[in-house]
């Protein structure tokens, strides 16, 4: 039988030789396309498993080779790299390797490029190595991200009030400190010292020039008589007057009264002292300046006037800057309570900031405790892909030669023609009893 | 008509033969007489019939080999002038002890007078004288006279050439040769590279001729002295 068998296959290669040379020579020929597209390179990962799901026999481990190849981490990794492919399509190039009570899960990825396998195999640890920690942590997870985006936003708010503050101070520089404000307090406060001192200046200058005025309207006598006593016109009349006079009570005591002389000389004196009215009222008008006690009392009242003209613009001067520190102070006061308020809104925003990262710190030390229950830890990395080419030649050459050896076969099979002995009694339904000559 | 015999088989190589006899010696009682046909004229059954005659010759049972094709005729036989009947019962009676007798039953003429009874009674002649009678016989799809062999054969042969595409005269021949039952034994493959033209008149075979050389004249000779004798014509 075995014999048999072995003849119907010589025969069918000597029959069909051409199918089988064609069919070779252009598998042979598309042999180096294929060593291009099938993974022939494999590098392997290895991955330390820290569980404490191993060292407690009333947990269940993780599985960890599904996680390894779970849709979640190989879409990562394509994501990562860039890949061309699907999750499911990686995962059939991927193996893992989990031996019994070993600690040590083995990673191995092919590929036709034995760079590109070390780096998809790498990422495939890191990735899982991520994944299983924030399967760890995940109950840690959310609370770490809303701390984490509350702590931005803190930091987002603290860099507002400091761009606030910063152009606030911008628009006042007084107003970013609080010494500025009392500078400027203190200077109002020493304006209204000075504007008391001018006040009171004022007060007693003008006391002065109305005691000045006043004693320049007492002193006038005393100003009329130094003036006329200075007059030469006047004296001349006076004296000519008191002369007369004299003379007018001489005869009056000589004279009785209807003496025609006496007459005469009232006549004379009533002449004589009204051009001594007349010559006084013109010596006062034109000979002021010749009394010393007028110039020096006017002089006197023309000082004490310019001091309190003086004194009247000090305090008009000192008014104008005291309205100005003031109205400065209004200001300054306005702007200060602005910047209070950013610096305290900052103050609290801060204060915040601290509290949230320290409850950030806590959080984290929470995770990495709980981390350590269960840790993934890549101890050896993915080199560069050794290639398995000629065993991988090897098998795709006997492939093909198989494929021809069977394309010999369905040419053989299609063919009407009586080739075998076994087609011979299926047509005839009666056993060959010989072949005679050829390969029975 | 030519009818010979040999004190000893052709020397031919035999042994392509000697399964195929081998089996038939386990699966036929002698006598018998074994028609070899096929569907095609190019599937070398007479060359089966002929090395199969051989063969068994050679083992030494007293045989003859028939020659019923009517391709390997030749025109100038002198058949017409006999009966099958006739033919067979001199070959019968002048085969001494010679192991080995040829008889061409190919002429067109003598086939067409031929009856299944006439063949029939041949083949009772050839029982007595010989152990194995192989007729190399056309198709019957075509011929009345080989159908005839056929069904008096004890024994029925196909030879079927390798490599030759299937026909369907294969099928018409393989169920028409089913109403035989077990008279149909089985089929010779005849590879094509060993399948040679054997006529038994004018074969381009060495031995064949080398054969018909030494015979002739005595087949010739025998037939005058037929004649002679006032055979029926």
């Amino acid at each position: 039988m075995r014999n048999t068998e072995l003849s119907h296959f010589l025969n069918v290669l000597r029959r069909r030789w051409l199918v089988v040379l064609v069919i070779a020579a252009i598998g042979f020929a598309l042999l180096p396309i294929a060593v291009r597209l099938v993974p022939a390179y494999t590098a392997k990962a290895q991955l330390l498993i820290v569980s404490e799901a191993l060292k407690d026999t009333t947990l269940s481990d993780p599985d960890l080779p599904s996680i390894v190849t779970s849709t979640e981490v190989l879409s990562r990794v394509i994501t990562r790299l860039g890949l061309n492919t699907t999750p499911t399509a990686l995962a059939g190039k991927i193996k893992t390797k989990l031996p019994p009570k070993s600690s040590i899960l083995e990673i191995s990825y092919k590929d036709t490029d034995g760079v590109r396998a070390a780096t998809v195999t790498n990422a495939i640890a890191d990735e899982a190595t991520t994944y299983f920690h924030e399967i760890a942590t995940r109950g840690y997870t959310d609370v770490l991200k809303a701390l984490d985006a509350r702590i931005a936003e803190s930091r987002l708010q603290i860099a507002a009030a400091d761009r606030l503050l910063q152009r606030a101070s911008a628009k006042n520089a007084f107003a970013s400190t609080d010494k500025a404000l009392d500078d400027l307090t203190t200077q109002i406060d020493d304006l209204r010292v000075e504007r008391g001192q001018a006040n009171a200046s004022l007060a007693a200058d003008q006391a002065t020039a109305s005691a000045l005025r006043r004693q320049l309207r007492d002193i006038d006598p005393i100003v009329r008589g130094e003036i006329l006593q200075r007059d030469a016109a006047y004296q001349q009349v006076q004296n000519q007057l008191g002369k007369d006079v004299a003379d007018l009570t001489s005869e009056r005591a000589t004279f009785r009264e209807f003496f025609p002389g006496i007459h005469a000389l009232e006549a004379r004196i009533r002449r004589e002292r009204d051009q001594l009215s007349s010559v006084a009222a013109t010596a006062i008008a034109t000979g002021a300046g010749s009394s010393p006690s007028f110039t020096q009392t006017v002089l006197d009242a023309d000082h004490a006037e310019g001091l309190v003209a003086a004194d009247h613009e000090r305090l008009r001067a000192i008014d104008s800057q005291l309205s100005a520190e003031q109205k400065h102070l209004q200001q300054v006061a306005g702007a200060g309570a602005v910047v209070g308020t950013l610096r305290a809104q900052r103050d609290a925003t801060l204060g915040q900031y601290v509290a949230l990262t320290q409850r950030l710190s806590a959080a984290q030390g929470d995770a990495a405790q709980a981390a350590s229950l269960g840790t993934l830890v890549v101890v050896s990395r993915a080199l560069p892909g050794s290639s398995q080419l000629p065993t991988w030649l090897l098998g795709l050459a006997f492939l093909i030669v198989l494929a021809a050896i069977g394309a010999a076969y369905a040419f053989d099979a299609m063919d009407r023609r009586l080739w075998s002995a076994r087609e011979i009694e299926a047509l005839y339904g009666r056993p060959v009893l010989s072949q005679v000559g050829g390969r029975s | 008509m030519r009818l010979a015999d040999t004190p000893t088989p052709p020397d031919v190589d035999t042994s392509p033969f000697d399964l195929l006899r081998a089996r038939l010696e386990a699966a036929v009682e002698r006598p018998a007489v074994i028609a070899i046909t096929s569907s095609t004229l190019e599937d070398g059954n007479d060359h089966a019939a002929w090395g199969l005659a051989c063969s068994l010759a050679a083992t030494g049972y007293p045989t003859a080999f028939v020659d019923a094709r009517v391709s390997n005729s030749a025109p100038d036989e002198p058949t017409k002038r006999l009966r099958l009947d006739d033919i067979v019962a001199q070959l019968v009676a002048s085969h001494g002890m010679a192991s080995f007798a040829l008889l061409t039953l190919g002429d067109p003429a003598l086939q067409r007078s031929t009856s299944q009874r006439n063949i029939v009674s041949a083949f009772e002649l050839l029982h007595r004288k010989f152990d194995y009678v192989v007729i190399s016989a056309d198709s019957p799809l075509g011929s009345p006279f080989a159908t005839a062999l056929i069904a008096a054969a004890d024994s029925v042969l196909v030879a079927v050439k390798i490599g030759r595409r299937e026909q369907d005269s294969d099928v018409t021949l393989s169920t028409s040769l089913q109403a035989l039952g077990d008279r149909f034994l089985g089929i010779v493959a005849m590879d094509p590279s060993v399948i040679r033209k054997v006529n038994a008149l004018d074969s381009p075979s060495p031995a064949i001729s080398e054969w018909r050389l030494r015979h002739a004249e005595r087949v010739a000779s025998e037939l005058q002295h037929r004649e002679a004798a006032g055979w029926p014509t």
